[in-house]
């Protein structure tokens, strides 16, 4: 069964510490780098150019932005920027975009679907014809040109959680990002993703399934479930009330923990997560169990596993647990 | 004694177990920001090229978890029985 490993890093942490796990997730023989773009954080393009420069191998994502706050072609100005620098190693990773922190800006989510659609377009357009000229929705870009030549190919990937999101993601990007770490999620997004892969004329093999996970790994089983419940009671408190009862999870429990998170009583918040929370929202525990349930996502068709915060409680030793124990039974 | 006198001190076969602790001091840190971009720069580039564990790696790790962490640095330093280089560094603490 093949799959592939990526890992994720959010650069809220100096540019040397977040480099260095990136080093090393190369060469412990990871595919894929993915750094998250918050304004809040350090820049994404930044952290990725550091990381560029440090590596020779690793596909350098970004993971993800969004149409809102950056005009697509500066966007792909930027991508295209980092890939001079490391050419066929780029991926350009975009979604909609989170509604708080776009509030924050004073931004409006408008027309999220068209907006994704309209910025991989016109990236698309620059990364392989230099130019675009484009009249949607959202975006007007009469004319516009770069003075310099793209090297190397850069595939898009789209982050979609709904239905629209996702057929749009699989018909229009060379990969769809899912913010998903249960079987049942996967599939439930697998529906829409085959419908917009028919719509397109295009074959799954066409795409990359990419499970953007919450990955939480340790020999010791307690301290790994320990690492995932501080980042799971931020995803239970986040979900709507459909996908907790999907998995079975208490809403009123998950208010609980959402209030808690709101009056900074961490604490309180972390322990009221229970073992349902971890499983639904993140794939936790020893190698072992970390395998076995990346086995049943990549039957559903998952091609690349997203080791996503927290990683583990020491994330050092955990992206070498990975390596030795969970890519190599992937091989 | 320099740090560098110390660390030369320092049998081949321990300097593999002295580097990943090091790094953990280092990794967990709360005041990364401290830290100079020289430093830090350079840091990258020995960990790039595999050369942590030399003596110019293990001198930069020390530099750097004397100003990060200097108590727990020189605790983990005499755990792990280097108590001469738990000395050099502690010193002036």
């Amino acid at each position: 069964m093949m799959v592939k490993f990526g890992v994720e890093f959010v650069p809220y942490e100096p540019f040397w510490r977040t480099a260095f796990y990136a080093i090393q997730a190369e060469k412990r023989g990871f595919e894929y780098i993915w750094v998250t773009d918050h304004y809040n954080n350090r820049n994404v393009y930044v952290t990725l150019t550091t990381i560029a420069l440090h590596t020779s191998r690793i596909k350098l994502g970004i993971g993800v932005t969004n149409p809102y706050l950056v005009n697509p072609v500066v966007t792909a100005q930027a991508a295209a920027s980092i890939s001079e620098i490391a050419p066929d190693r780029v991926i350009l990773g975009i979604g909609p975009g989170d509604k708080t922190t776009l509030a924050s800006l004073g931004v409006d989510m408008v027309l999220p679907v068209a907006a994704v659609k309209e910025c991989v377009l016109i990236a698309r357009s620059l990364f392989e014809k230099g130019k675009v000229e484009f009249e949607g929705k959202v975006f007007k870009v009469p004319s516009a040109a770069f003075y310099f030549k793209v090297k190397g190919r850069i595939p898009i990937f789209i982050g979609a959680q709904g239905p629209q999101m996702l057929r749009i993601a699989a018909k229009y990007g060379d990969g769809v990002l899912i913010n998903a770490s249960h079987p049942k999620d996967i599939k439930e997004a697998m529906k829409h993703v085959k419908k917009g892969v028919k719509a397109a004329g295009k074959s799954m093999e066409d795409i990359e399934i990419v499970a953007y996970t919450s990955l939480s790994i340790d020999e010791n089983l307690e301290k790994a479930l320990k690492a995932a419940s501080r980042v799971v009671a931020f995803i239970v408190a986040g979900s709507p009330d459909f996908i907790l009862e999907r998995h079975g999870i208490d809403v009123d429990e998950a208010k609980e923990i959402k209030k808690a998170l709101a009056d900074a009583r961490w604490k309180d918040a972390f322990s009221m997560v229970n073992q349902k929370m971890i499983d639904a929202f993140s794939i936790t525990g020893t190698p072992e169990m970390c395998i076995k349930k990346i086995e049943e996502l990549a039957k559903i068709g998952v091609t690349q596993i997203v080791a996503g915060s927290p990683i583990g409680p020491n994330v050092r030793k955990s992206i070498d647990l990975i390596s030795e124990k969970v890519i190599a039974a992937f091989k | 004694m320099s740090i560098r006198d110390a660390v030369e001190s320092i049998p081949v076969e321990k300097r593999g177990s002295l580097m990943v602790k090091l790094l953990d001091v280092i990794l967990k840190s709360k005041k990364g920001d401290v830290l100079s971009s020289d430093l830090a720069r350079e840091f990258l580039r020995l960990w790039q090229e595999d050369k942590l564990n030399t003596i110019n790696g293990l001198e930069l790790l020390l530099t750097m978890a004397k100003i990060l962490e200097p108590e727990t640095t020189v605790q983990k330093l005499s755990e792990l029985g280097f108590n001469e280089l738990a000395k050099v560094v502690g010193g002036g603490l």
